[in-house]
């Protein structure tokens, strides 16, 4: 093949497709903090239930989001159809952390065997958002 | 009337330009990227991004969004659905040529 050829066009594009595709791979990690954050915000409601470990978690879930907004500000890329999968990720979760908080409130404070899997189970949202970010920035 | 014409006369004249078509391949994995991340991507000084990226808007195969994180001034580009629509033709044409060349080598 030589300089002209067709074929370079082609894996040019292929390499600078790749180049800001990786760019965009941080919504990932995004992602997974704020899965983590999420098991780590049930289980400290699980530990320490009343004001307490509301208050703890609620401190360290500030400075969860503060530090992802700061990270998210410093990207230069956003994947295809992020608001969508950003809204779909953050609703669901919404959605699930409700009803997560309201049932292990009334039925299981203070019980980790509740507030464990119930977190984990929260976090999952956050976690397939993050592998179909992964796979898609691959 | 040419029964079989050659696939070059489907090539996008506005992506054909080296620049625009990088700009183009840049943009065509992500959603949106930010002017300094397509700039260090292709390579190009921002004057010269600036006025391929004007050329591209003109087209109708690039939006540009301006806006500001804290201070700062950012701009962030795009593939329209018209722009995507038109380099993914413009590869395709390109493969069909690069295809014809392994097909008949030359002597």
């Amino acid at each position: 093949m030589t300089e002209t050829s067709p074929q370079t066009p082609l894996d040019d594009a292929t390499r600078l497709a790749n180049t800001t595709r990786r760019a965009a791979r941080w919504y990932a990690n995004y992602l997974l903090a704020y899965a983590a954050g999420t098991v780590l915000l049930a289980m400290l409601i699980g530990i320490a239930p009343g004001r307490l470990g509301v208050g703890i978690g609620m401190i360290c879930w500030l400075a969860l989001l503060i530090g992802l907004t700061l990270y998210q500000r410093k990207q230069q890329a956003k994947i295809k159809r992020f608001a969508t999968l950003h809204l779909i990720v953050i609703m669901t979760w919404a959605s699930m952390w409700v009803i997560t908080v309201m049932a292990g409130s009334y039925f299981y404070p203070g019980d980790l065997s509740w507030w464990l899997p119930a977190g984990i189970g929260t976090a999952l949202p956050a976690l397939i958002g993050a592998i179909v970010v992964y796979r898609a920035t691959r | 009337m040419v029964a079989d014409p050659h696939p070059r006369h489907q090539l996008d004249e506005v992506i054909q330009s080296p620049v625009r078509f990088s700009i183009m391949a840049a943009l065509s994995s992500v959603g949106e990227a930010e002017f300094a991340l397509v700039r260090d991507t292709v390579e190009v000084s921002d004057s010269t991004l600036s006025k391929q990226v004007s050329a591209l808007e003109d087209a109708g195969y690039v939006k540009v969004r301006k806006g500001y994180v804290g201070k700062r001034p950012r701009t962030w580009l795009s593939l329209t659905g018209e722009g995507r629509t038109r380099f993914t033709g413009h590869l395709a044409t390109l493969q069909a040529i690069a295809n014809r060349v392994v097909e008949a080598p030359a002597d």
